[in-house]
């Protein structure tokens, strides 16, 4: 067969035709001009600033364009609940926090049955149930047999327009699990709402009460602009979490007990990006690869003086350095990353050493930074010889990224697609897809006839990361679920849709930075639609890949590809996509 | 995670197809020393073998269950064929068969195996030029983005000729371009798809830019870039067309193979006592 070849011969871009300089002049848009809620007068304002904690805060600390009652104004809502109202669910993606205006809620100590929670407990299909389901598909796309709340256990009521998932039996949950009761004046759910972690437990109302619910935004001014607010957070965290993060980190495996409490106590918490970058993310895309860099926020600059080593807590930070007119991409760091071990490395307690390379946020980071001086002191003697080899060297690594051993443009384009927070993003080796859609087709035989993903999607280096729920790492879809039907599987970690107490809100759909959500008309058996009967509206539902969490042959699309062409991946392991890639 | 590269994969399989035959080498003088007619042990595994080839596309239709996953099966699918190929011939003991049943099921079995042999070589090596065009279509698609391009490239021409010496563009266009951008491609495309026709198509657009002003060049190569387009979505149609279409003629011979191994089974045995 001749070579084909595909050089044009001329430019193929669209004529170019002169536009007359026209300049329109509007407001850019303000940080207030979508408030949390628009039902919050200025008298409820007054009311809070004259309790706990926010009169004891020093309005001369916030600045006049953010102060403290327009934060409340704007960045805060009052709430009501009613008796078994859940407030918030254990393993839930939150971005506020709440303070009890009046009455008193429940934590649970232990966590509730999946059923309480709009989830379902799901159980591996049996071979003979998983062969049958291939006999009896459904005839009507996107069928249904059931439709409304599966679970008894709650109900679903309107609060003046939100809605509230309540315990159906809340004196039952209280006799057989262990809570413990919040009072007037108590502060919950502030570290999910600022680290970007799920919900440890699930609180629920125990009888009338009001809440503050504070969002994500507004609890970050006040903590900068609360020493003792920032204190109280600070210190909750220390208590909870920060040592067991530290134990889990690498780098500090050689730390006695005493050492990592020294270190604990030493550590600062810091904050870049936006919380919410998902927003903005679809309206980035058409940005170039410099100008995204811009907008990151610097972790560590490069050429700064070497201060200490800097802990990715949550969220993805990208490793670069200039490079000709730009910045070429070496390396990204995820949750659990540690960065400044080589630095480290190379310092004395007394000599000058500068950050190699820069660290800058990609959407949302919170890391944790060890001063030097105590890495100094503490973490490097506990090193063994080893594990000093094991660190990177990076006067190699940037040679090896100049010599192009690095795939630094492939890193690039994960980086800017924000791929990285795939944990199981489909990849499809296009140098081995033969286009027969035996993927798609396995999908839909194992979902009832709806196939839950598309061939198709952004591709780099021979290689298709197609429209499929990739699983991620920071899911930013489950955020704003009301009713917790979106929600990560305890055990493997895959992001599942309860379809039952799916309300069709959206909100996942929206949300989602991939377009791997996809809302769908349901249908009853006859094929017709089902209409929501106070809207007179096709009733909607939250579809996307469950990676077959319940078939016993595991993803059944990586399972049908007979090519070896499509694999489901981790895309933070660098090893696995280079295998993928070069695996010849 | 399995980190194994497909050379690596290759070699092992080749490696335990060698040993195998080796094996089925030593079975066949081990049995004839000990006087058993090695024909019919023979037989019974080639079939099973058949049978095992066949089985593939049934695994394809069973998605969910736990039965392998198609990559492995393809990679037993084809080092059983090649092993299938040594044991016909044992069998037949290397020579040609003779007869008109034994030589139509000889027929069906290389005419299965040379399409199979066809269709990996197919799908080694077409993915690879599909992927070396700018668009990636659905096989589906290519129709109606076709009836898509054909319109816009109307209306493009149509815009050029009302332009300073545009009617060039025109007069190209309803010489050579409307041939190409409007109908489909000879039946000879289908089986050998080649750049040549967009090649001299594209030369012949060139040598009209010195007749063009700088506005018709504009349109010039516009018109480039949906020839380009056209030969693109030409050559996917095409291409993967023919990775569909060779499946179309290995899996009834697989059918036809089973049907004649089945009816050459029963009459071995009717006829065995003669």
């Amino acid at each position: 067969m001749e070579t084909y070849s595909f050089m044009p011969l001329f430019n193929p871009a669209p004529p170019v035709f002169n536009k007359p300089d026209v300049v329109t002049e509007v407001r850019g848009p303000q940080r207030w001009d979508t408030p949390f809620s628009t039902s919050m007068s200025k008298g409820d304002v007054q009311r809070l600033l004259e309790l706990e904690p926010f009169c004891s805060m020093d309005p001369a600390r916030f600045p006049a364009n953010c102060a403290l009652a327009d934060l409340l104004l704007n960045d805060a809502r009052i709430v009501k609940h009613r008796q078994g109202d859940l407030i918030v669910r254990e393993g839930d993606y939150g971005n506020s926090a709440f303070l009890i205006l009046s009455g008193r809620v429940r934590i649970a100590l232990e966590s509730l049955p999946g059923n309480l929670l709009g989830r379902t407990d799901r159980q591996s299909k049996s071979l003979i149930k998983a062969a049958a389901r291939l006999w009896n598909r459904s005839s009507h796309p996107e069928q249904r047999r059931n439709v409304g709340l599966a679970s008894p256990a709650t109900g679903l009521r309107d609060e003046g327009g939100a809605l509230r998932v309540f315990l159906q039996d809340v004196p039952g949950v209280l006799q057989s699990h262990r809570t413990l009761t919040l009072q007037e004046g108590e502060l919950f759910g502030e570290l999910a709402a600022l680290s970007r972690t799920p919900r440890t437990a699930t609180v629920f109302a125990d009888g009338d009460c009001e809440l503050l619910e504070i969002r994500w935004q507004g609890l970050r001014d006040i903590c900068r602009r609360a020493p003792e607010f920032k204190a109280h957070v600070d210190r909750l965290y220390r208590q909870n979490s920060l040592l067991a993060h530290l134990r889990e980190t690498d780098i500090l495996h050689g730390l006695t007990d005493a050492g990592l409490q020294a270190v604990a106590e030493a550590t600062e918490f810091e904050t870049y990006g936006d919380f919410e970058w998902q927003k903005d993310f679809r309206k980035q895309s058409a940005l170039t690869s410099s100008e995204l860099f811009q907008n990151e926020p610097l972790i560590v600059a490069e050429g700064a003086p070497f201060d200490g080593l800097v802990l990715i807590r949550s969220g993805f930070a990208r490793v670069s350095h200039a490079w000709g007119e730009g910045r070429q991409t070496i390396s990204y760091l995820g949750k659990g990353g540690v960065y400044g071990a080589g630095e480290l490395l190379k310092a004395d307690s007394t000599s000058h050493v500068a950050w190699r390379f820069s660290l800058s946020a990609v959407g949302y980071v919170d890391v944790l930074k060890i001063p030097r001086a105590l890495c100094q002191q503490l973490i490097v003697p506990s090193w063994d010889e080893s594990f000093a080899r094991s660190i990177p060297n990076l006067d190699s690594l940037l040679s090896a990224a100049h010599r192009g051993k690095i795939d630094t443009g492939l890193l690039e384009f994960l980086m800017d697609g924000r791929f990285i927070n795939g944990s199981q993003a489909m990849v499809i080796d296009l140098n081995r897809c033969t286009r027969c859609d035996d993927c798609v087709r396995a999908c839909a035989a194992t979902h009832d006839g709806n196939p839950r993903f598309v061939r198709q999607g952004m591709s780099h280096s021979g290689m298709l990361f197609a429209e499929a729920c990739m699983h991620c790492a920071d899911p930013v879809c489950l955020i704003g679920c009301p009713t917790g039907a979106i929600a990560r599987e305890p055990t493997g970690g895959q992001v599942l849709i309860n379809d039952s107490t799916c309300i069709g809100c959206s909100t996942c759909a929206n949300s989602c930075p991939y377009s791997a959500i996809r809302m769908v008309e349901i249908r009853d058996e006859q094929g017709a639609l089902i209409l929501d009967e106070a809207k007179g509206k096709a009733v909607l539902k939250a579809t996307k890949c469950d990676l077959c969490v319940d078939q016993p042959s595991g993803p059944a699309c990586q399972q049908a590809c007979s090519h070896d062409a499509l694999l489901r991946m981790d895309l933070r392991d660098g090893a696995a996509l280079r295998w993928f890639k070069e695996r010849r | 995670m399995q980190a194994i590269r497909f050379t690596q994969r290759r070699l092992r399989s080749l490696s335990a197809v060698m040993a195998a035959a080796a094996l089925i080498v030593l079975a066949a003088i081990l049995l004839q020393q000990s006087l058993v007619d090695f024909r019919f042990p023979s037989g019974y595994s080639l079939a099973g073998m058949i049978v095992f080839l066949a089985a593939f596309n049934f695994r394809k239709k069973l998605p969910g269950l736990p039965l392998g996953s198609s990559s492995a099966w393809l990679q037993m699918h084809i080092y059983i064929a090649l092993l299938s190929i040594f044991m016909l011939g044992v069998h037949i003991s290397w020579r040609w068969p003779n007869g008109a049943f034994e030589t139509a099921l000889f027929a069906v079995y290389a005419g299965t195996c040379a399409s199979g042999v066809m269709g990996f070589y197919l799908t080694r090596t077409l993915p690879r030029k599909l992927n070396a065009t700018k668009e990636q279509p659905f096989f589906e698609s290519i129709p109606s983005l076709l009836a898509g391009l054909k319109q816009e490239a109307r209306d493009l021409v149509v815009a050029a000729a009302a332009v300073r010496g545009g009617e060039t563009l025109a007069n190209f266009y309803d010489d050579d371009g409307a041939k190409f951008l409007e109908l489909p491609r000879g039946l000879g495309y289908y089986v050998y798809p080649t750049a040549e026709y967009r090649r001299q198509l594209l030369r012949k657009l060139a040598d009209l830019s010195r007749y063009l002003s700088p506005e018709g060049r504009e349109y010039q190569s516009r018109l480039a870039a949906f020839i380009q387009r056209k030969d693109d979505l030409d050559f996917h149609y095409a291409t993967q067309g023919m990775l569909k279409m060779w499946l179309f003629v290995h899996i009834p011979l697989t059918y036809t193979l089973l049907l004649l191994t089945g009816a050459h089974g029963v009459l071995v045995h009717v006829y065995r006592g003669s």
